[in-house]
């Protein structure tokens, strides 16, 4: 990813990234460190992408399912969750990581049920709204939203680091 | 592989719900969903990590697809959906933030009524307890000088994260180096520096410096002569390595500021408060250095 571009796209998406982020971390300081460290990710990041903004979301809201992860092995004291800053260090090392986070996509993708599978690429790789979806399935719009709904759920648990945590 | 919970659904409908139906009444249910469990927030993290990332990996296409075509993209529901949380957070954004304030780039004077004069540095925070024994001044992020109108029968305490001081009649500050890292630094008279993790309390004389490292007070050192020159709203640096600089000069824009390379090398300048940005790019520049900005970041390096 050249740089240009992934700064162009860190910035532009930046304000709703936080937004995001804070609606899941509830802490507006927390979500900008997150968001921070998401944009570091993707100037850093070499490998093959298709959509820097959607890369910036998938690593913050990662990010932040760790957080919220932490606080709670720790326990739910008010300060704990921020008190691990991220640190925009080990960066060839992290951008293996996250080009094997979405090598790892890849492979959950391929076990969803097909109708689950073709819906989200139409929405998520053609940009699809879910009546077009809908139209080049051949279906409702119910069903289309069914079959995201159960292929999105399932892709959450697929990519999950490990059971309990 | 890990088995699927019914939570998992539940999440992924919330985020398609949002997707579709992008009106306050959703976004208010939405974040009372979110609000109710640190589970339900995991489970919603995961879902938009897997729906963003979908977009983002390069992925097959599936056997039954059609071609692709230029179709717009879907981007325009989301936006709208999280213009809508957006307020929630500007809620969030309105915490109080003590007695005094400043924000990035900004220095504050204020006179107290015992005759005592606070500067306030960059991004700071105070409050003030003040009774009949104690002039108690917490400081809560940032840096702050004190000229302390001297009261033998109430001594002025400023406290910060990791260590309080105590003095009579002097002047002196606490600047904030990192969440648990500060300096104490006497321009006049003496005070008394405790650690939160030290038995006894040092004394520091004028032209002294100390560095308290997460409650540990350090050896007292000689103060550079510029340490304070904020006050005078110039930044001057002298040598110091670039990192340091660069750290404080952080201080005085919004964001953060990291240093990529050439960290430990010494730069040198005097420059105005107002302008730190400009500064960053001529200690960069003086090591032959980029400054790349991205919000809320501002990256130094090759």
């Amino acid at each position: 990813m050249a740089d240009g571009e992934a700064g162009a796209a860190y910035r532009e998406s930046y304000p709703e990234l936080v937004a995001v982020l804070s609606s899941i971390v509830r802490d507006p300081e927390l979500a900008r460190d997150l968001a921070q460290e998401a944009g570091m990710r993707l100037v850093d990041y070499r490998g093959e992408l298709r959509d820097a903004r959607a890369f910036l979301f998938h690593v913050g809201a990662n990010l932040a399912r760790d957080a919220l992860r932490r606080h709670k092995v720790r326990g739910l004291h008010a300060e704990s969750a921020a008190a691990e800053p991220p640190t925009y260090e080990r960066s060839a090392e992290q951008a293996c990581d996250d080009t094997e986070g979405l090598r790892r996509i890849g492979v959950a993708f391929e076990r969803l049920p097909p109708r689950a599978r073709e819906a989200m690429w139409l929405s998520r790789v053609q940009g699809y709204t879910n009546s077009e979806v809908a139209q080049a399935m051949s279906l409702s719009v119910k069903t289309v939203e069914k079959h995201l709904t159960l292929g999105l759920g399932r892709l959450s648990a697929m990519l999950r680091p490990n059971p309990q945590g | 592989m890990n088995p699927e919970t019914p939570l998992d659904q539940i999440a992924a409908r919330w985020l398609l719900r949002m997707q579709s139906a992008r009106d306050t009444a959703t976004a208010v249910a939405l974040d009372g969903w979110l609000e109710a469990s640190i589970d339900h927030r995991i489970a919603y993290a995961e879902a938009i990590a897997a729906w963003h990332g979908v977009a983002a990996a390069p992925l097959a296409r599936p056997a039954a697809s059609p071609r692709p075509s230029a179709w717009p993209r879907a981007g325009a529901a989301w936006l709208a959906a999280s213009a809508t949380m957006a307020m929630f957070v500007a809620v969030w954004l309105a915490l109080p933030r003590g007695d005094f304030a400043t924000p990035a780039g900004a220095t504050a004077v204020h006179a107290l009524a015992d005759g005592s004069t606070l500067t306030l540095g960059t991004d700071s925070a105070v409050s003030l307890a003040f009774d009949a024994a104690q002039r108690r001044i917490v400081l809560d992020e940032g840096t702050l000088h004190v000229d302390v109108a001297k009261d033998p029968s109430r001594p002025l305490v400023v406290v910060a994260r990791g260590v309080a001081v105590t003095a009579i009649g002097t002047r002196f500050a606490v600047a904030e180096l990192s969440r648990d890292r500060r300096y104490v630094m006497v321009d006049e008279g003496i005070v008394s520096v405790r650690g939160e993790e030290s038995v006894e309390a040092i004394e520091l004389h004028a032209g002294q410096r100390v560095e308290i490292d997460d409650g540990r007070v350090g050896a007292p050192e000689p103060l550079s002569p510029h340490a304070l020159a904020w006050m005078r709203g110039t930044l001057v640096y002298d040598g110091e390595p670039l990192h340091e600089a660069l750290a404080e000069l952080g201080r005085w824009v919004p964001g953060t500021v990291v240093c990529r390379a050439a960290c430990d090398e010494p730069v040198r300048g005097a420059f105005p408060v107002a302008r730190a940005d400009a500064a960053i790019d001529a200690l960069a520049a003086q090591r032959g250095l980029r400054v790349r900005r991205y919000p809320g970041v501002t990256v130094v390096g090759r």
